[in-house]
């Protein structure tokens, strides 16, 4: 199971300037995590942060029990190899071809034979489609083809944790979409935890499970993908239709002159931006049929459904909708019909006889054992988490 | 943690940086010791860093042979001492301006290619990825360039003193008629085995010197394209400055220490 990570009260300024501050967020373990955010808002300075290339002058990042933010030197190294990291460029090493490229942490880490290299590195190459280029070098191929490689060094040490910076940039849809789906293969096949940042609005509503979004220096929200996806806060609707017609502006936000003014122009018939008007919750994207199923999936649901109660009327919809009738039963919760009609208070009681415990946090009604089901993050927040907790296989 | 980002003074950044340049000259030490040692990128460097220095050194001391002969000649000629020419220009040769070269040669041309390499590494996200991996870029690229140049520059200097005496000779009897048999007796008249000694400690300091600031700007490069640029520049420069006043102090305390040659 891949490790999770607890960031608390983190805050990162250059200089006097600051880039977030205070953001708390979990990354729930083999769960698939996208951070989003418009352009300058520090994303990528996060996901530094998170290794430990920055140091943030606040808070903590707490890994397998060790705080990245104020771990030593050597800790630093050894936490590290749990992460594989996806630069926006593939970040490969200029002078080394494909292969000795994905081959390089393993050579670095490892003492296998030449031979066990050379299978695992061929495997990885095959699985991010690269089957015959390893002997080309990073300067002679394709942006996507860098990327890639990129995938395929990050994943060549079974990382517990995989942190993707903007797989979209430079790629088309029809490519950020396949690149999607590896994500989440990899994912059933090695249950590893995902933080994907991006701004590509197909990929966030798609693929991942649990969506955060950075804004005006604060993290505005972190939790399940329904929540965000059924927001009504108006920079999570101005971002996910790409319009001009909200708080964020051109430069990072629009003072109420502008707002006003722009507003004005708006009614008098301007064109916003954006296509349709985007609502509601898509289907998740699945790992290709004939892998395993993903374990961080069926841990999401059940941490969700433990949590069901305090999330907005909305998102608790989506989520009932989006569970299959074998589902709803086992949690006790009815079909969306009967609470889009006769229940609008966000407290979706069990009424089924299968479950028959009450909702409180941290009560289960399933019948997976204890260590299966994912507990709320507000209930672990103890200064101090056991070492080695909700790590290792 | 939190007291770190309050007091601004001017001078402060000159002084972190140089704190941050001292930093990863201790480093360098003390990864040195650290298993495994990069021999092969340690090899690689140093063949490159000596296929790059070995001629425009050569080139550099034998007109500053023949200069240091021509300008001693003359004086020394009007003393009266003309037979003291090659003990003179023996002792300069090997005392200051070998080691002087020396670093000259492997900070402009290795120093200079070493920090383009790494800072366009740093910019292109190379060495975080490195980082990223569990890979230290000071063990795995800085510790064998700051090898390779230290032992480069101290068989270098080698090269350059031979050469530059050889030049000093050459100029002395070819064109100020001076007499080959005076100016050889003449070599051990004033220097010492010290000079030697002092001569390759001052060459492979500044060719540790040239490696770490080479290394330090290309992992601390201005941001974009153009800050690689800057930084090669910088290197050099910083390099240059660092090099006369470590030069001046290491020459002070050596003439303080070891007792002039007499009779």
């Amino acid at each position: 199971m891949g490790a999770e990570v607890v960031v608390e009260g983190l805050t990162k300024s250059f200089g006097s300037q600051t880039i977030w501050r205070d953001v708390t967020l979990t990354l729930p373990p083999g769960e698939v995590s996208a951070l989003l955010g418009p352009s300058g808002t520090g994303k990528s300075v996060f996901l530094k942060s998170m290794i430990g290339l920055l140091k943030p002058e606040r808070g903590k990042c707490i890994i397998n029990g060790i705080d990245i933010v104020s771990c030593s030197e050597s800790q630093l190294y050894e936490v590290r190899k749990l992460f594989g990291v996806l630069f926006q460029d593939g970040a490969l090493f200029g002078s080394m071809n494909l292969f000795d490229n994905v081959a390089f942490p393993l050579r670095e880490h490892t003492k296998k034979s030449e031979t066990e290299i050379r299978r695992n590195v061929l495997e990885k190459l095959e699985m991010t489609g690269l089957a015959g280029a390893e002997r080309k070098l990073p300067g002679e191929i394709s942006g996507g083809m860098r990327k890639r490689a990129g995938l395929a060094r990050a994943l060549v040490l079974e990382p517990e944790i995989i942190l993707v910076d903007e797989p979209d940039s430079g790629l088309d849809p029809v490519r950020t979409t396949y690149i999607s789906q590896l994500f989440l293969d990899v994912n059933a096949q090695i249950d590893a935890t995902f933080l994907i940042v991006t701004h590509n609005i197909n990929l966030a509503r798609t693929v991942p499970d649990n969506i955060g979004m950075l804004f005006r220096k604060e993290l505005v929200m972190f939790g399940p993908r329904e929540v965000l996806l059924t927001s009504d806060e108006p920079v999570v609707k101005q971002f996910l239709n790409g319009r001009m017609d909200g708080p964020i502006g051109m430069s990072e936000e629009k003072d109420q002159a502008t707002l006003a003014a722009e507003k004005a122009m708006f009614e008098a018939g301007h064109h916003a931006g954006g296509v349709e008007e985007i609502t509601g919750v898509p289907k998740q994207m699945q790992p290709t049929p004939g892998l395993p199923p993903r374990a961080g999936d069926k841990r999401r649901t059940d941490r969700v459904m433990t949590m069901l109660h305090q999330l907005p009327p909305k998102a608790q919809q989506a989520i009932i909708d989006s569970l299959t009738d074998e589902q709803r039963q086992h949690y006790g919760v009815r079909s969306p019909a009967v609470v889009a009609a006769g229940r609008p208070t966000p407290r979706p009681r069990p009424q089924q006889p299968a479950g028959p415990a009450g909702d409180q946090p941290g009560v289960q009604r399933g019948q997976l054992p204890a260590d299966q089901v994912a507990r709320i993050p507000e209930n672990r927040f103890s200064p101090r988490p056991p070492r080695g907790q909700g790590g290792g296989q | 943690m939190t007291s770190r980002s309050a007091v601004s003074f001017p001078g402060r950044g000159a002084l972190e940086s140089t704190g941050k340049l001292f930093a990863l000259g201790a480093d360098v030490v003390r990864l040195t010791f650290k298993r495994p040692f990069q021999t092969r990128e340690f090899i690689q460097q140093g063949w490159f860093i000596a296929g790059v220095s070995i001629l425009p050194a050569m080139l550099v001391s034998i007109p500053f042979g023949a200069v240091v002969s021509l300008q001693l000649g003359q004086v020394v000629n009007q003393l009266g001492a003309a037979s003291f020419t090659g003990a003179v220009s023996v002792l300069a040769i090997i005392q200051q301006a070998s080691p002087i070269v020396c670093a000259l040669i492997v900070a402009g041309a290795a120093g200079a290619a070493i920090c383009a390499d790494i800072g366009a590494r740093t910019i292109r996200e190379e060495i975080d990825a490195m980082e990223v991996l569990g890979v230290s870029a000071v063990h795995r690229l800085v510790v064998p360039r700051v090898l390779a140049c230290t032992l480069v520059a101290l068989l270098l200097n080698g090269v350059v003193s031979v050469v530059g005496v050889l030049g000093g000779y050459f100029f002395n009897i070819i064109l100020q008629g001076g007499t080959p048999g005076a100016y050889l007796a003449s070599f051990s008249a004033l220097a010492q085995l010290p000079d030697l000694w002092i001569s390759e400690i001052k060459a492979a300091l500044f060719g540790f010197l040239a490696g770490v600031v080479a290394c330090y700007r290309g992992l601390n490069p201005p941001p974009g394209p153009k800050g690689v640029g800057d930084a090669v520049n910088q290197s050099v420069v910083i390099t240059f400055l660092l090099l006369f006043f470590v030069n001046f102090i290491l020459t002070a305390v050596y003439l303080t220490v070891v007792p002039p040659k007499t009779g």
